[in-house]
């Protein structure tokens, strides 16, 4: 192709001048063409037109009312969930409560129980203690060393006991997950 | 021959533990702080480690006294 002639107009623009347009083309340059049926067929634009006139789906946002809609429905499901994890927690919440006057009488009667067992080794030992008054024969090396660890076991156990005791006069609080 | 009532001891020993061990099981499905292990700063396990010795060793004491006392 060759370049075209007399369009750069000495040191100013490099484009040309409308005069020079008129006198080159033989038309206004601010009108329109008139769309004939092969410019439409070799515009740019006729990729758009097969989608009626509108951009892809993917290469816009949705309409508002779209938009609306689903972030609708979004919100509905969110509030569906928070909704049975409230109620799970009240009905977990009102069985705690249910079961708070239990709770206590069983912490209670665990504690007693557990003094009742620490009683009974202390009887242990004490009948332990006896033997050697008892039975004179037996060996004493024994029996010593079955009333200290009688003894220890009773330590254990009172001890045990004792923290069950406060453990069972403690204010009872709603804990959510402690245990499995 | 002189009665002891070491074996007896021994037993209601057992039972008793027997006693707070289903207590604790019934009531910790109930009781989540028990469940977890909260009623007492020291295992169970060894408090029971210590009584089983100690229970231990008495039943090898009876059988020393029933020996000494046959004769």
């Amino acid at each position: 192709m060759a370049p075209r002639q007399s369009v750069v107009h000495e040191d100013r623009s490099p484009y040309e001048t409308e005069a020079q347009f008129r006198e080159r083309t033989g038309r206004s340059a601010w009108k329109r063409v008139p769309a004939t049926e092969a410019r439409l067929r070799n515009s740019r634009l006729r990729e758009v037109q097969k989608n009626g006139g509108r951009p892809l789906k993917a290469a816009n946002f949705e309409p508002k009312r779209v938009r609306k809609a689903k972030r609708k429905v979004l919100i509905r499901g969110y509030v569906g969930n928070k909704m049975a994890d409230v109620k799970i927690e009240l009905a977990d919440r009102s069985e705690f409560f249910r079961n708070l006057r239990l709770v206590k009488l069983q912490r209670r009667k665990i504690a007693q129980e557990m003094h009742v067992l620490a009683d009974r080794l202390r009887a242990l030992q004490r009948e332990v203690a006896s033997i050697e008054h008892r039975v004179p024969t037996v060996d004493l090396a024994l029996v010593d060393e079955t009333r200290e660890l009688v003894g220890d076991a009773l330590k254990a156990a009172a001890a045990a006991a004792d923290e069950f005791f406060v453990f069972s006069r403690q204010r009872i609080y709603y804990v959510k997950d402690l245990a499995a | 021959m002189t009665s002891t009532y070491l074996g007896s001891r021994v037993d209601d020993i057992d039972a008793q533990m027997d006693r707070v061990a289903s207590l604790i099981d019934s009531a910790g499905r109930i009781d989540r702080e028990l469940a977890a292990g909260l009623g007492c700063n020291a295992s169970m396990a060894s408090v029971q480690v210590r009584i089983d010795t100690a229970l231990a060793n008495t039943e090898s004491l009876l059988k020393a006294v029933r020996a000494a006392t046959k004769k």
